[in-house]
């Protein structure tokens, strides 16, 4: 008896003192992280005045009218829109096709594998600007500039995506979906409903990469858009940066704004990721 | 469900693929005619350009313009790709620095003067003077109509002048020693950190060309005047690099740790006292911006060494250009022609001179503060040589001021390794 | 079943329906094999063909451009090597090699530990913790310009940390500490993107595994060292790829921050690309830098590739 009670005593001391540690850490890094954050806030409601000269940790006036301000200098509407259609549109074509071939690559084996999951590689490697300049000239000659396509479909499938994906999985037993396949279950079903929902976690984490990839995406809608109908977010917020001064506070203020979305998102798909695989575990 | 989904998913796509192939842009008819124009971002300047736009699509109904403003440091990148590409904007307001790194590779479409509505070369001259335009030519040829010329003034803070016991009239410098001297008086320190800085160089931004500037007080500018000789290290600019050095590390009035972008408005906001970057422009900033240095400026003319000869700081400006690729390209000069036009509007809204004479000696100067110091500005500088690869020259140079203010090397060496840089691309 | 012995037959019948049944077998798993193989390869070409049509095909172009001096006019003349030549005997070329490899350093590593550390902090089964993971997810959404501003402003030479710290470091404008400033302020910028994907790893491992070890009496570091590391070696292989990938490819950051000065000392290759490209307008020596740069990536990955090579456990 005592010696249960003893147990269970160190037991529980041991988790506290462990949950101590833990909070204490992250608690530490989490400061790091979270002063400059403080500062973005507190930058966006002063005045340009005091901006690169008297600020201090405790703001005497907040300035909310900057947020006002900013968003209505131009149609942030509509940018909201054109950022939301491609965004989405460029996530979901990344999830599908990086999970198919991740799943592809990494529980198959056919002649050339190798080869193109080389490329795959690669393509992650090649700087910007490199293919700037031969990709616009590629999307013009197919007549895509200043519209959606052109927006959406050079970045839609990413070799990150791919490799990712194919790394999650290959940490996923086989005998998981052996069994489905042996029940007469075809390739494709086998994929939908056995091996995708074990990668849960990986493709909500790859979504909202790739989500925040395309909404904070600035340099290939620079070059693509023509008209200021088809501009993006981003593109909106050069406004603020005008020849000879830029407006600091109103820019941060509309950047925190346009960020608030992506948070959204993941917040939305933090519960994905972190629900409990429990239940997939193999026995024996 | 299963039969749904693959079902459904397919038909979404298709769905999806047909929305966006229907989107973007749409092909007019034949008749009317659609010109692209793009610009930087400025406040001011834009919105009057909106309000110019419409009235032009008013006078010429068949014809639509595509107005497009781009940040300034992304539309040399926008440029290039679109001509690069084959396609671009049928006109495009561009730095004048730049110019030569189009026009030298054929990219530019030299200027159609009946088109523009002038008689010949020699009526389109006559409008403007000839410091405006010596910077939009190449090789003899002229590709770009002036669409603003500006240059430095000397800045100060008059508060800052009297709380420490100067007079911002007696006091003004008139020489760089003098700004050394008044400089130790306006620049405070705490612990080693500068809270206010005696004079913002801004160096990022301004260094090069007022480096030239006072290179060319000194004795030689820093390259021939048709831009094929380097002179980086001749003893005229080693004296100017000196100076800075002698400000940045020797009596450190300057301090560029305070902005190593170049992008805060040091003088605006107070932490300087006394600033060389800044045009006519600079006071609409003020006022709108910063509130209490707009109460406090005082202008002058652009500091020279004691006993150097009567040269200000270099011009600069933009021009609107036509580029090869354009399909339309008289109706892109007859466009200019009307923006040109009202230089009036652009000086009164957005304090920017076109560079034209109708506005220098127009009416609407008259009532522009410090107006007298702004116009002799424009006739004590000259602009930057007309070098084949500004960019590349530019960095090279910003480089070896750098290296000499910010790294401690001297500024012999650091000149030196810049002429040798700098001779592949002259 | 057929293909049993026939009456009849004699003696050699076995051995020859053995062999035959062995053939037909063969061939049946070969015919199955492949088809799993055209399956594989099925799975995987919507992925590929548009990565060979919008990456690769651009890339190809680029790399013919690196061998011509194309003026952006007219045709490419071909140059043979001289671009790469060129570029080697570029002094400015030569520092930003050795600037984006001091980066990829500074910048990878810690990030990698760091999330990897992070990763596991958050998934032990301790309340609370959610909080933690959405603060160190905020740095990677806020848009680049407002990171470098606010990261501007902290750097500033009377800025906050020189204020409240009590320094007066040149943090941005002093050849030594702007490359420590720039690498701070990556891995502030892309801890929470590790992060997540780190954090997904290892929730995926199944925790029947830890717990059982831990009930034979493992310590935690034992969990850690000898279960949990080598079951997401896949994905640690990921995180370390990508992040040494980001580092080498990095340009915006430093371009905004401190322009890549001073003098050059924080200008990786990918900006010195960017700027080849758009502002000197040499096309023919930026893919050729860009063909440099890539191949240091592929080297530096296939290094990382062996030595994070699966395992058996």
């Amino acid at each position: 008896m005592s010696t249960i009670s003893f147990k269970e005593q160190r037991f529980s001391g041991r988790k506290l003192f462990t949950a101590l540690c833990v909070h204490l850490v992250l608690i530490f890094i989490g400061l790091i992280v979270a002063i400059p954050l403080y500062w973005s806030v507190i930058s966006s409601l002063t005045t340009n005045d005091l901006l690169f000269k008297d600020l201090s940790w405790i703001p005497t006036a907040l300035h909310f009218e900057n947020f006002s301000n900013a968003l209505q200098g131009a149609p942030f509407g509509r940018y909201f829109i054109n950022s939301l259609v491609v965004a989405v549109a460029v996530t979901i074509i990344t999830l599908l096709t990086s999970a198919l071939a991740g799943y592809g690559f990494a529980k198959f084996q056919f002649p050339g594998q190798k080869l193109l999951f080389g490329v795959v590689i690669a393509a992650l490697m090649i700087p910007v600007p490199a293919t700037m300049i031969p990709s616009f000239i590629l999307v013009k000659q197919l007549g895509w500039l200043n519209s959606y396509a052109g927006l959406i479909i050079p970045g839609a499938v990413s070799g990150f995506g791919i490799f990712m994906i194919r790394q999650f999985m290959l940490s996923i037993p086989d005998a998981l979906f052996e069994a489905a396949r042996l029940d007469g279950c075809n390739e494709l079903q086998v994929f939908w409903f056995i091996v995708a929902p074990l990668t849960r976690a990986s493709l909500v984490a790859l979504a909202v990469i790739t989500f925040l990839g395309s909404w904070n995406n600035f340099i290939w809608p620079l070059l693509i858009v023509q008209n200021p109908n088809m501009m993006t977010l981003p593109l909106g917020l050069i406004q603020f940066k005008s020849e000879y001064t830029v407006n600091y506070t109103q820019l941060l203020a509309a950047s925190l704004v346009i960020a608030a979305p992506v948070v959204i998102l993941y917040l939305l798909m933090r519960r994905q990721i972190i629900s409990s695989f429990a239940s997939s575990g193999v026995k024996g | 469900m299963r039969g749904y989904t693959a079902k459904s998913l397919c038909a979404c796509l298709v769905l999806v693929a047909l929305f966006l192939s229907s989107c973007g842009s749409t092909t007019g008819n034949s008749n009317h005619i659609t010109l692209t124009y793009w610009t930087h971002t400025n406040a001011t300047a834009n919105v009057l350009e909106k309000k110019l736009i419409a009235q032009y699509e008013h006078l010429h109904p068949n014809i639509t313009i595509n107005y497009l403003n781009v940040d300034i440091t992304d539309i040399p990148t926008k440029v290039t790709t679109a001509l690069a590409g084959g396609s671009g904007p049928d006109l495009f307001n561009y730095p004048q620095t730049n110019m030569a790194t189009l026009a030298s590779r054929g990219l530019l479409a030299p200027i159609d003067y009946s088109a523009y509505g002038v008689k010949d070369k020699a009526a389109f001259d006559a409008l403007y003077p000839a410091s405006s335009l010596s910077g939009f030519s190449y090789n003899g040829v002229a590709y770009g109509i002036p669409h603003e010329v500006s240059s430095y003034v000397f800045w100060i803070n008059k508060a800052e002048f009297k709380a420490a016991g100067l007079d911002p009239n007696k006091d003004f410098p008139k020489t760089w020693t003098d700004v050394a001297n008044v400089g130790k008086l306006l620049t405070k320190k705490d612990n080693g950190r500068t809270t206010q800085e005696g004079i913002e160089l801004k160096l990022p931004v301004a260094g090069v060309i007022n480096f030239n500037a006072m290179a060319q007080q000194a004795g030689q500018s820093l390259f021939s005047s048709n831009g094929k000789t380097a002179y980086l290290n001749s003893p005229a600019a080693v004296k100017a690099l000196q100076t800075l050095v002698d400000y940045t590390r020797v009596s450190k009035i300057a301090d560029p740790s305070l902005d190593a972008s170049g992008s805060s408005d040091l003088f605006g906001n107070g932490t300087a006292a006394m600033t060389t970057f800044g045009g006519s422009w600079e006071i609409s900033g003020l006022q709108q911006n910063y509130p209490n240095v707009y109460k406090n400026y005082a202008v002058g003319n652009f500091p020279t060494f004691a006993g150097g000869s009567n040269i200000g700081a270099n011009l600069y400006g933009f021009g609107l250009f036509v580029p090869k690729t354009s399909q339309q390209q008289t109706e892109a000069w007859k466009f200019a022609r009307f923006l040109e036009d009202n230089s009036a509007a652009y000086f009164q809204d957005a304090g920017i001179w076109l560079g034209d004479k109708a506005t220098l000696d127009g009416p609407a100067t008259k009532d522009f503060p410090h107006w007298s110091t702004f116009q002799a500005a424009f006739t004590r500088g000259s602009f930057f040589p007309p070098v084949m690869n500004y960019t590349q020259d530019s960095d090279i140079i910003l480089q070896a001021i750098q290296r000499s203010v910010e790294n401690g090397q001297s500024p012999q060496a650091s000149l030196d390794q810049a002429q040798s840089e700098v001779q592949q691309y002259l | 079943m057929a293909l049993l012995a026939h009456p009849g037959e004699n003696s050699a019948a076995p051995e020859r329906e053995k062999r035959t049944l062995l053939l037909d077998s063969t061939r049946r798993s070969q015919r199955l094999k492949r088809r799993k193989q055209l399956t594989g390869l099925l799975f995987v070409l919507p992925g590929v063909i548009p990565l060979l049509i919008f990456v690769i095909y651009p890339t190809l172009s680029a790399f013919v451009l690196s061998f011509t001096s194309w003026q952006f006019v007219g045709i490419p003349t071909f140059e043979g090597f001289a671009n790469y030549t060129s570029l080697f005997s570029d002094p400015q070329f030569r520092q930003s090699l050795v600037v984006t490899l001091q980066l990829a350093l500074t910048t990878s590593i810690p990030t990698t530990l760091l999330a990897f550390v992070i990763a596991l902090l958050l998934n032990a089964k301790i309340p609370g913790t959610g909080w933690y993971q959405t603060l160190f997810f905020l740095p990677s959404v806020l848009p680049t310009v407002v990171t470098t501003i606010v990261w501007s402003l902290l750097y500033q030479g009377n800025g906050v940390i020189n204020i409240s710290l009590n320094l007066a470091v040149p943090w941005l404008t002093d050849a030594h500490w702007a490359l420590l400033s720039v690498s701070l302020m990556m891995i502030w910028t892309n801890l929470g993107y590790f992060v997540i994907i780190m954090f997904a790893g290892v929730r995926e491992i199944p925790l029947d595994y830890s717990e059982a070890a831990r009930i034979d009496g493992a310590s935690t570091l034992g969990v850690v060292w000898h279960i949990i590391l080598p079951l997401i070696r896949p994905v640690l292989l990921f995180v370390v790829v990508i992040a040494t990938t980001g580092a080498l490819t990095l340009f915006t950051q430093t371009f905004l921050l401190t322009q890549g000065g001073p003098a050059g000392a924080t200008r990786p290759l990918a900006e010195l690309i960017y700027d080849l490209a758009f502002s000197y307008l040499n096309i023919g020596e930026a893919t050729a830098a860009s063909f440099v740069l890539l191949l240091l990536a592929l080297l530096i990955a296939y290094v990382q590739f062996y030595v994070l090579r699966p395992k058996d456990i």
